[in-house]
C-alpha cells in the first residue's frame, strides 16, 4: 500500500483544506495526514501494531486515523467511505456551514455502487463536499480500459 | 408422525453402529501401533491451490457454459493464483476480470445462470461478498422457490472465508454460520486438497446456488490425492461428511483449516492415551448430522471446532441437533465448542493467535468434557 508517485496530490488537496475539514480515505492518501502534522512515529507504529500504536494493534498497516486532524481511521472496503463522506457532510452542514469534507477514492473503487449512491445523495441533499479521484490508470492489474468506457471516472 | 420418524432415525443409528470388521482393519492396527504411513499407488502431493485450478480447468473443458468471473481473476491469474493459466487456455470469453462491483458481477452471474450459463463467481475473500449478498441470497438462494423450480441459479459463489494471517477485522470474517442459515444454497467448507477438487467440480455440476468457503492459509499446504482423486471425473458428494481419523474416545466436529487443528490436537492425546474421532464436516449445508451422531454415539462425548464467532455459529448448530436427535441419549457429558473469539479480529500477531482456537483450546476442551 504505497503512496508513490501521488504524494502531489496528497499534499496538494491537504493545503487547500482548512484544517477542521474532514477527510474521508481509501488507503492511499498518506501524505495529507502527514501535511496535517500526524507524526512518522505514529505512522510507523500503527503499521507495526506495537505497543505505541493508537490503534492498540487492532488495524493491519496503513489503517491509520485521528481524530483530532480530522482524519477518519481508513477502513478496508472499497468506496464504503463515499457514502459515509456524504453522511457526515450532511451531518456537518446541519452543524457547522464553515466545514466542507473530502473524500478520496482510487478510479477502481468508483466502480463500486457505493460510489454511485454516495454521488447521488451529494447531489439530492446538497452536502458540502468534494470528490477526489486519483486515477492513476491500474486497479491492482486492472487498466482502466478495462474498469470504465467513459472518458473518465 | 414425528415420533415414528424419531423411532426410524434411532433403528438407523443403532445399525450404522453394529460392528462391521473391515479387511483394512489388521493393517490400520499395524499402522497406528507401529506408525507407519502407507501411501495408496500412484499418490501424489498437491496443494489445494493446484487441486482447486484442475477442478476449474477440467469443469471448463467439460462444459462450455461454465465461465469464470471475479476481480483479478484473468491476466493476473487470480489474486491468490486459482485461475493460474486459465485466461490464457481458454480465454475472454471463459475468464472474466471484472470491474470494482461485488454487486454488479454477483448479479450479473445470477442473471447468467437464470438465463442457462453456470457461472463461477469469485470474491477475493468472502468479506466482500457482503456487498453482493442481496444477490447471493435475496435472488440466488431464493429464486428456485420463488419460482416453483422453474428458474433454477446455477452458480457457484467461491472464495478465500475466515482468518488469513494478520489481515484485520474486515478480512478475517467466518461465514459458514451467515450462508448455512439460508434455505436454497448450499454451502461446502472443504479442508484437504482431495475435498477442494472434488467439492468444487460437485459444486460446478450442481443445479443450485453452491456458496465454497475456501481458506487462503490452506492453499499453499499440499496434501496427498490419490490417483482416484486426480482423475477427470473425481467428485466429492455434497452433504457427506468425511471420517478423517477413527477413534473411541471423544468425537471432534470441524470444518476447513481447523480440521487439521483437531488432527494435531488428535496426534498430542494419542500420547496421552485418549483417541478421538475426526470429522471433516466437508458441506455446512446441507449438514451431514447422521455421520456426527454415529459417532457420538460410539464415543458419548461430543467437541465442536471452529474458526467463526460463537453465537449462532456452525457449532451451536451442531449441538441443537445432536440434543435433538438420537444421540443425545449417548452423550455422558455437555457437548463443548470451541470457536474463535468473540471480537472482531485484531490485527497484532499476539492478539490475532489468541483470537481463534489453537491445538492446546482442542486439547483443553477435550481434557474438559472428559473430566480428565
Amino acid at each position: 500500500m504505497t503512496n508513490y508517485g501521488e504524494e502531489g496530490t496528497h499534499v496538494g488537496s491537504a493545503a487547500a483544506l482548512d484544517a477542521a475539514d474532514l477527510v474521508f480515505g481509501q488507503y492511499r492518501e498518506a501524505g495529507v495526514l502527514l501535511y496535517r502534522g500526524y507524526p512518522l512515529e505514529l505512522f510507523m507504529a500503527q503499521c507495526y501494531g506495537n505497543a505505541r500504536d493508537p490503534g492498540k494493534g487492532r488495524q493491519m498497516p496503513v489503517h491509520y486515523g485521528c481524530p483530532q486532524r480530522h482524519f477518519v481511521t481508513i477502513s478496508s472496503p472499497l468506496a464504503t467511505q463515499i457514502p459515509q463522506a456524504v453522511g457526515a457532510a450532511y451531518a456537518i452542514k446541519r452543524a457547522d456551514a464553515s466545514r466542507a469534507v473530502v473524500c478520496y477514492f482510487g478510479e477502481g473503487a468508483a466502480s463500486e455502487g457505493d460510489a454511485h449512491a454516495g454521488f447521488n445523495f451529494a447531489a439530492t441533499l446538497e452536502c458540502p463536499i468534494v470528490f477526489f479521484c486519483r486515477n492513476n490508470g491500474y486497479a491492482i492489474s486492472t487498466p482502466t480500459s478495462e474498469q470504465y468506457r467513459g472518458d473518465g471516472i | 408422525m414425528a415420533a415414528a420418524a424419531a423411532a426410524l432415525r434411532h433403528l438407523a443409528l443403532r445399525a450404522r453402529l453394529a460392528p462391521s470388521p473391515t479387511a483394512g482393519a489388521p493393517l490400520q492396527r499395524l499402522q497406528q501401533r507401529r506408525g507407519l504411513r502407507l501411501s495408496a499407488p500412484a499418490a501424489i502431493q498437491v496443494t489445494v491451490r493446484d487441486a482447486l485450478n484442475q477442478a476449474l480447468d477440467e469443469e471448463l473443458e467439460r462444459d462450455e457454459r461454465v465461465f469464470l468471473l471475479g476481480e483479478e481473476v484473468a491476466q493476473y491469474d487470480g489474486a491468490y493464483k486459482i485461475s493460474r493459466g486459465l485466461w490464457k487456455k481458454y480465454g475472454d470469453k471463459r475468464v472474466i476480470d471484472t470491474p470494482i462491483s461485488e454487486m454488479g458481477f454477483a448479479g450479473i452471474a445470477v442473471g447468467a445462470a437464470m438465463a442457462g450459463l453456470r457461472p463461477v463467481c469469485e470474491f477475493m475473500t468472502f468479506n466482500f461478498s457482503m456487498q453482493a449478498i442481496d444477490q447471493v441470497i435475496n435472488s440466488a438462494a431464493k429464486t428456485c422457490y420463488m419460482s416453483a423450480g422453474s428458474i433454477p441459479v446455477p452458480v457457484v459463489f467461491r472464495g478465500p472465508n475466515g482468518a488469513a494471517a494478520g489481515v484485520g477485522a474486515q478480512h478475517s470474517q467466518c461465514f459458514a454460520a451467515w450462508y448455512g442459515h439460508c434455505p436454497g444454497l448450499k454451502v461446502v467448507s472443504p479442508w484437504s486438497s482431495e475435498d477442494a477438487k472434488g467439492l468444487l467440480k460437485a459444486a460446478i455440476r450442481d443445479d443450485n446456488p453452491v456458496v465454497m468457503l475456501e481458506s487462503e492459509l490452506l492453499y499453499s499446504v499440499p496434501f496427498e490425492m490419490s490417483e482416484q482423486a486426480q482423475s477427470k471425473e473425481f467428485v466429492v458428494p455434497i452433504g457427506k461428511a468425511k471420517i478423517e481419523k477413527p477413534g473411541t474416545h471423544v468425537t471432534l466436529v470441524a470444518h476447513s483449516r481447523p480440521v487439521g487443528h483437531c488432527m494435531e490436537a488428535a496426534a498430542v492425546l494419542s500420547k496421552e492415551g485418549v483417541e478421538c474421532e475426526v470429522i471433516n464436516l466437508r458441506t455446512i449445508r446441507p449438514m451431514d448430522i447422521e455421520t456426527v451422531e454415529a459417532s457420538v454415539a460410539k464415543t458419548n462425548h461430543l467437541v465442536t471446532v471452529e474458526g467463526g464467532w460463537p453465537q449462532f455459529g456452525v457449532g451451536a448448530e451442531i449441538c441443537a441437533r445432536i440434543m435433538e436427535g438420537p444421540a443425545f441419549n449417548y452423550l455422558d457429558a455437555p457437548a463443548v465448542r470451541v470457536t474463535g473469539a468473540d471480537v472482531p479480529m485484531p490485527y497484532a500477531k499476539i492478539l490475532e493467535d489468541n483470537s481463534l482456537p489453537q491445538v492446546k483450546d482442542i486439547v483443553f476442551a477435550v481434557k474438559k468434557t472428559l473430566n480428565i
